[in-house]
This record gives C-alpha cells, structure tokens and sequence, in this order.
C-alpha cells in the first residue's frame, strides 16, 4: 500500500470511529465520564482549599469567607500553599512555575496525570475487541489493511480523549467561575488551555497499551482488565525500578525507565513549549506501544 | 481465464486438529457464476477466509484475479466479500455504512455515495437507506451485506450464504442482479441451498471435507449436456427403432422412464426431436422430460463415491 493510500485510510477509519461513536453513544459517555472526574475532583479540591481558608481565617482571627479562592494570595505568601504543591508534585522547579498558575488547573493537571492513564487504556481496550468478537472487522479488512485499521483507531480514539478532556477543562472552568471567588475568567482558562494538551500527550501511551490489549481478544472485560492491571503493572515497574535504580543499581535505570512513561511526565511541567519533546517521545510510545501486540493481530482469524 | 485457482491449500485451526481445507485445488473461470457446494463442515467458510486473507493458509498457493494471494493493495476495490457470520453496527445507517466501506474501496466521497445508492438499489433497500441498520429485519440485514459486496464494480465477489434469511421474492431479486453480473463479474456463491445454486451458476464446485470431489461446468457435473430423463405413460417403448435411428447413445428403461445417454458428437436438440416423434408414433404419452439429474443428485452421487473411495 503507498504512503499516501495508507494515510488516506487511516483518516478514514478515525473519522469512522469518531462517527461510529458518537452514534453509539459511547463518544457522550467518554466526554461525561472525563468531564465528572475533572470537573468533580476539581470541585472537592475547592472544598479543600475551602478547609484550608477557613483555618485560616480562624488563625488570622478574621471573618471566614463563604466561597473558597478569597485567601488564596494569603496562603500563597504564607508558604501553605507552596507546600501543598510540593507536595503534589515535588519537583522545586516546576513547582515555583506552577504557583504562578491558578491553583485549580494546577490541581487538575495534577489529577489528570494520575487518572488518564486508567481512562485512556480503558477506552483504548474496547477499540478493536467489540468488533473481532462479532467479526464486523471483516468488511473493512478486505478493503484496508490491519496497521492502517490499528492507527486508524488509534488516531480515532485518541481525538475522542483530547474531547473529553476538552469538555473536562471546560467543566473544571465552570467550576472555578461558579464555585470559587477572585478567578479571572480568562486567566483560568488559559492555564487550563495550556494543561490540556499535555494531558492528552500523556494519555498516548495508555491509550496504545489499551489498544495493544485490544487486539488480543474479543472479549471486552478481558481486555480492559488487561490493559488496567498493565497500567497498574507499568506504574509499579516504574516505581521498583526507580527505587533499586537510585540505590543499587543505576545501570537499570538507563535501561528500562526511558521506556515508561512516568519517566517524562515531570518534564510536562514547565512553561512554553519545554515539553515538546517529552510529547514527542509519549506519542511515538504510544503508537509503538499499540503496536506490540499488532503480529498476533495481523496473524488472526479476525 | 481463470478469476480465481487454488493450489494444495491446506488450512487447519489447531496444530492437532483436522484439516479444514485438506489440499485442495480448485479453481473458478472469469465470468462465471460459480457455486461452491459442500455438507457442513466441508470447508467452505475456511475457503472464503483464506481466499479473503482473513486466515492464512498453512500450505499451498492461492491466485486471485492473476495476481497471488490475497493482498489488500492489489485488491482494493476489485474484490466483494458477503462474510458469513459477520455484524454489521445497529446504529450505522445503511448509506453511511456502505459510503465508508466504499471510500476505503479507494472511492472519492461522491463516488461512494452514489455506488452505496446502486448497492442499496440493487438489493431493494434504497428506500431504507437512512435508516439504522438495527431498525432493519433480518433479512434486510442481509440484504445491507451483500449491498457491500456489490458495491462498486468488482471483479471478483465472493458471497458466503447469501440467501440465508431471504424470503422468495428478495431471493429472486438477489438472483437477478447476480445473474446480470454474469460475463461481466466472477461471482462464487457458497450454499446448501442446491436448487438455487443450479438455478444460479453457469460452474460448480463441489467439496467434501476439504477437499475437491467435482468441479465442472453446471452441464457437466449435471449430466445436462448427454443425459435426459424421459418420464412416459404405458406402453411398449421402441427401444431398438431408437438405437437404430440414433447409433451410438444408450437407452435405459427404469422405473416408467426412458434414459437416453448421448452418444459423441449427437446433437441433444436434434435427438431429442427424434425421440419425440418415436415415441409418439408409438403412441406413447410423455409426462415430462428432464435434462441431466439434479444437482442435489449428482452431489449427492458424487460424495457418496468420493467417500466409498
């Protein structure tokens, strides 16, 4: 198959899946469930800060406000806020660059980088499976070629996560703007613009291991608890093999952590377009990865 | 010319299992109309995957349309699959389900939409064409699957069952647009249906446990070009006068019938026109003439020798 044939087919069978989505419905869900987990944690963060306020003011003996965001340059110059933040994210430098950010976007960058990959291999395990198990796959398989339905879907599925989260920053704005006091609109809105799309990079490779999974079977449940319990799976490789790395062995380090991709998400955090080559690198890992599993899938019955 | 041959082909599931294809060789002249008849198990549907590149065979060689096996380049567009057993989306409407098959067909937008409107016309669904495949019956459904296989202008279009849930008139109209793809298309329709699969192809194949018993033009394997059953009234039948008049054919009386075997080089018209005036002059009444035997007979004949054997 040319190039050209190749990528003509992959956009087609993405603007297939979109559409396929949205008429199934499965498209809304993904939207709703991405947009309650970030709106929703966003909006328990304000009654945290709310907490944090509040003592405040009982400390500072002044009157306690009724909405959270009031005290938030108190806090800040007071240091609790800071220390919030490294406790989130404890890389010094991308936390004095993150204090300058509203704190709820900061808070849903935070939270995005710790769900999406659940989320996105989720929705990447129902990608392919549904349709080996009822052979639908065979109409297309005849007119396009195994790779290209795989990144075609990859390439699908991928825009219907970057529309979730989407929908999730506008609802964590909605939150803000209604739920916290002293949030400029477009302030807001624009650390969120600059958060989403480092969170839809980092969904790529969960979304390819999803899709990985997807290729293996027909039974959906399967799937997705594979490419859960993988996740699980790459998040503990991830975590040992920092620990035997920083105190007993570097040489593991070099080899294995480039290949996950906590070992990138720190350098997300940063102003500008610094993070343009971590982004580089979790989205080819994330089509290598869909690929892995991709020589059962060429050899399949499907 | 031949649209589509099989050489040795051998395919089974497991490495301990049976061969589902057990060498076999066959193939299918350009502009046919062929059938592909077996029992259960015959491996029929296993031919159709192999020849679609849904499974790979474990041994022999396939050519479609004079090009090797099956590969998805060479073949966009110019090859039309009915799968089995496939599902098509409830929520998909039958326009735009066929409008992207037919773009991944190579086709521009506006080209695959007016090719979907001709399949959907075809099968008599362009009235439901905005309509979501999962309002359709059944047979609807099945009709929307072989509308994907018509789509466009293939040059190869294999349809597995495709009268499956048909009701008679939907199956006559299937059997008209396939017969006006006769000369023009390879068309290989897998059936049990016999009486259709006679009614249909011009050339048949027939198969039994993987393997090739007969395969043959539909005169062939029928005996329709040398063999007429003559079903008679009472009478003496003037069996010498016959041999006499037509030298070199054989004549059979059994159970009230005349079986007349044609000879080399005998015209059937010709001979047919003989014996009907003989057996008149006799003053024999003929109840009904029969061209060949059935193909339920000749398969039915033919897997009972190839299993003797």
């Amino acid at each position: 198959m040319t190039t050209l044939q190749s990528l003509r087919d992959v956009a087609l069978v993405a603007r297939w899946w979109l559409a396929r989505s949205v008429r199934t419905r499965s498209a809304g869900a993904l939207v709703l469930i991405y947009t309650l987990l970030l709106a929703g944690g966003a909006w328990m963060f304000t009654k945290f800060i709310h907490s944090m306020e509040l003592t405040l003011a009982n400390t500072l003996r002044v009157p306690p406000t009724k909405k959270p965001g009031a005290m938030l340059d108190t806090l800040k110059e007071r240091g609790e806020l800071k220390e919030l933040l490294q406790g989130m994210i404890e890389d010094p430098a991308a936390v004095e660059w993150a204090i300058q950010l509203p704190v709820l976007s900061t808070f849903t960058f935070w939270m995005g980088l710790g769900a999406v990959p659940f989320l996105a291999c989720a929705a990447g395990a129902e990608a392919i499976s549904p349709d080996i198990r009822d052979r639908s796959l065979r109409y297309e398989l005849v007119r396009t070629g195994r790779l290209e339905l795989v990144a075609g879907r990859f390439l699908g599925q991928a825009f219907l996560v970057g529309l979730g989260l989407a929908f999730g920053c506008a609802g964590v704005w909605i939150v803000a703007m209604t739920g916290m006091v002293d949030q400029p609109p477009a302030e807001q809105a624009t650390s969120l613009m600059l958060f989403a799309p480092r969170l839809w990079v980092w969904s790529l490779p969960w979304l390819g291991l999803g899709i990985a999974c997807s290729q293996l079977s027909g039974t959906v449940n399967f799937t997705r608890t594979l490419a859960l319990g993988g996740t699980v799976g790459v998040m503990i490789v991830f975590g040992i093999t920092q620990w035997l790395s920083d105190d007993y062995w570097p040489i593991l380090g070099d080899l294995v952590l480039p290949i996950l991709p906590h070992s990138y998400s720190l350098g997300l955090w940063g102003p500008g377009f610094g993070w343009a080559g971590e982004a580089l690198i979790l989205a080819a890992m994330g089509l290598v990865w869909a690929l892995v599993t991709y020589p059962l899938f060429a050899r399949r019955n499907a | 010319m031949t649209a589509l041959k099989l050489t040795g082909v051998r395919k089974r599931y497991s490495r301990r299992g049976a061969w589902a294809l057990d060498g076999l060789s066959c193939q299918f002249p350009a502009g046919s109309i062929s059938g592909l008849v077996g029992p259960n198990g015959a491996g029929k549907t296993t031919l159709f995957s192999v020849v679609c590149g849904y499974l790979p065979p474990d041994e022999g060689t396939v050519d479609i349309l004079g090009g090797g096996p099956f590969d998805v380049m060479r073949l966009k567009g110019r090859l039309g699959v009915l799968p089995q057993d496939a599902a098509i989306g409830t929520r998909l409407t039958c326009r735009g389900f066929l409008t992207y098959l037919g773009g991944l067909q190579g086709m521009s937008g506006r080209d695959a939409e007016a090719a979907a409107e001709r399949a959907l016309t075809d099968v008599l669904l362009h009235d439901r064409a905005d309509d979501r495949a999962g309002s359709l019956s059944h047979g609807m459904r099945r009709r929307l699957a072989v509308a994907s296989a018509l789509l466009g202008a293939p040059e190869l279009i294999l349809l597995d069952e495709p009268m499956a849930g048909l009701d008679p008139a939907q199956g006559r109209a299937l059997r008209e647009v396939l017969g006006s793809l006769h000369g023009k298309t390879t068309v290989i329709v897998s059936s049990h249906d016999l009486d259709e699969i006679e009614r249909l192809c011009d050339y048949v194949v027939l198969m039994d446990k993987g393997a090739l018993i007969r395969e043959g033009s539909m005169a062939e394997v029928t005996g329709r070009g040398e063999l007429v059953r003559w079903d008679l009234g009472p009478g003496e039948v003037p069996v010498a006068a016959l041999e006499a008049t037509l030298p070199g054919c054989g004549f059979t009386l059994r159970d009230g019938a005349l079986l007349f075997e044609a000879g080399d080089e005998v015209d059937l018209d010709e001979a047919s026109v003989a014996i009907a005036g003989a057996l008149s002059t006799a003053g024999i009444p003929i109840r009904g003439v029969q061209r060949g035997t059935s193909l339920e007979e000749s398969f039915l004949a033919e897997t009972q020798e190839a299993r003797g054997s």
